[in-house]
């Protein structure tokens, strides 16, 4: 018997179901959200726990979203993922800065590039992208990411970000003005 | 131009930039720039994830959903009722020295049932290997928590008066937390990089606590100096440096006098 076009996402909710339903939705998505968490944050173990902390938020609100299959339902993970990224890193913004704050005029250690030499091995290249992307604050390289990387059109990486098509380009446009300047040793010529 | 560099132009649009940089240079040599860079980013190649880390995700993140459902919340710092610095150093005492036969029993518990067999070969168990080589992330992190030790120490068993200030040696106090926060961002790094996710909590806790220390006034501040010895209280940050060294001493290492069990 065919199966129906449109399938709820969640079947009659008895709890086998359910954990069988939401191991399903793990197991065809997970990669793909890892490689956006991965992209967002730079780093396997953040990535790591970025995609986990999806995953409980899709479990919470499964009853809630009803959509198709496929596009739909990586689409709304990606508006799960980059909502968590935001959102974890305006708190840790809001700390750092509560604690600079608290001592405002005082002492405070000078800031400090991270260390990159403890990534796995990769090109001097590699690691200058990274670096790069690094440099952008976190709404550009969301938007960046979003573009340049999961190929999405400037409106669905608003409608991800919350936020006017206006701010996308804005964003993409700062965020490559300031990877330029952080990449202008790589010029096509040199290659 | 970012609608050009992304490619959402239409053909009106598209003839219109172009005509425009024809005829502005600067706008030409930079929106030159930005497609060189689009071109260098193209090349990013996003690393696999390390071996292994797919089997078991789905175990492990349903792992957590099931202690996520379990989990009791804990007591906020708001439930907490606040400490009084100038009130109960009898009290104070006695709470450290709780913690410090809280310590020692802990310390007698874990000799007795953690230290691994040191007969090689034997299944079961980790090898006795007395030149075991941890983590350099580790070793840095040992370091790091005993200098921050003593520091801590020596602030909080001297009272706070104006009459212990030079006791204190607040400078030199000052100067060691300055020295400890400089190396704290990467020697958290290092540590999230290896894995130790609970050691790098701890060094972060700390630096909370030698930033205060780091900004008391050199002159008296008495008021400021038992905030300091109460956040110390208050966040059992020698209890957690003992904790974590003696289970740091346990892991993987036996002792130099373990018994060595021979055939």
């Amino acid at each position: 018997m065919p199966m129906p076009a449109s399938v709820p996402l969640v079947i009659e909710s008895a709890p086998r179901d359910r954990s069988s339903t939401f191991r399903a939705l793990v197991e065809e998505h997970r990669r793909a959200i890892y490689a956006l968490a991965l992209d967002l944050t730079g780093q396997h173990h953040d990535a790591d726990d970025l995609s986990q902390d999806v995953f409980i938020k899709a479990y919470r609100a499964m009853d809630q979203f009803r959509g198709e299959e496929g596009a739909q339902r990586r689409a709304w993970l990606y508006r799960i993922t980059t909502t968590t990224f935001l959102n974890t890193k305006r708190k840790k913004a809001l700390a750092y800065r509560q604690l600079r704050d608290d001592f405002e005029g005082g002492w405070m250690p000078q800031e400090s590039a991270p260390a990159t030499d403890r990534r796995a091995e990769v090109s001097t290249v590699q690691r200058h992208i990274d670096q790069a992307l690094q440099q952008l604050s976190p709404r550009e390289r969301t938007a960046f990411v979003l573009r340049h990387y999961h190929d999405l059109p400037i409106k669905e990486v608003a409608a991800l970000m919350e936020v006017a098509d206006g701010t996308v380009k804005s964003l993409l446009f700062r965020g490559t003005r300031k990877l330029r300047d952080a990449l202008h040793f790589y010029r096509p010529d040199l290659d | 131009m970012a609608e050009a560099l992304f490619g959402t132009l239409d053909a009106e649009d598209q003839a219109r930039l172009e005509a425009h940089l024809a005829t502005c240079p600067a706008c030409a040599q930079l929106y030159q720039e930005l497609q060189a860079t689009l071109q260098v980013m193209a090349r990013r190649e996003r690393p696999a994830p390390p071996p292994g880390f797919w089997h078991g995700y789905t175990d492990r993140l349903e792992a957590r959903l099931d202690a996520d459902r379990r989990d009791v919340p804990l007591p906020t710092s708001a439930d907490r009722a606040p400490q009084h610095p100038s009130r109960s150093r009898w009290r104070t005492w006695a709470l450290r020295a709780g913690a410090a036969v809280l310590c020692l029993l802990l310390g007698i518990w874990i000799g007795r049932g953690a230290w691994p067999d040191a007969e090689p070969g034997r299944s079961g168990g980790p090898a006795a290997d007395p030149l075991a080589i941890r983590p350099a992330a580790v070793q840095q992190a040992e370091q790091y928590l005993g200098r921050s030790k003593v520091l801590l120490l020596g602030l909080v068993n001297t009272e706070a008066t104006e009459a212990n200030l030079a006791v204190l040696d607040l400078p030199r106090k000052q100067a060691l937390a300055r020295d400890l926060l400089v190396q704290a961002p990467a020697l958290q790094a290092d540590l999230e990089a290896a894995g130790q996710r609970r050691l790098q909590q701890l060094v972060a806790d700390l630096e909370v606590i030698l930033l205060q220390i780091a900004n008391l006034e050199a002159a008296v501040d008495v008021p400021a100096i038992e905030l300091v010895q109460s956040s110390v209280d208050q966040q059992a940050l020698l209890l957690k440096i003992n904790v974590t060294e003696m289970r740091l001493a346990t892991e993987g290492r036996p002792p130099a006098s373990a018994p060595v069990h021979r055939p």
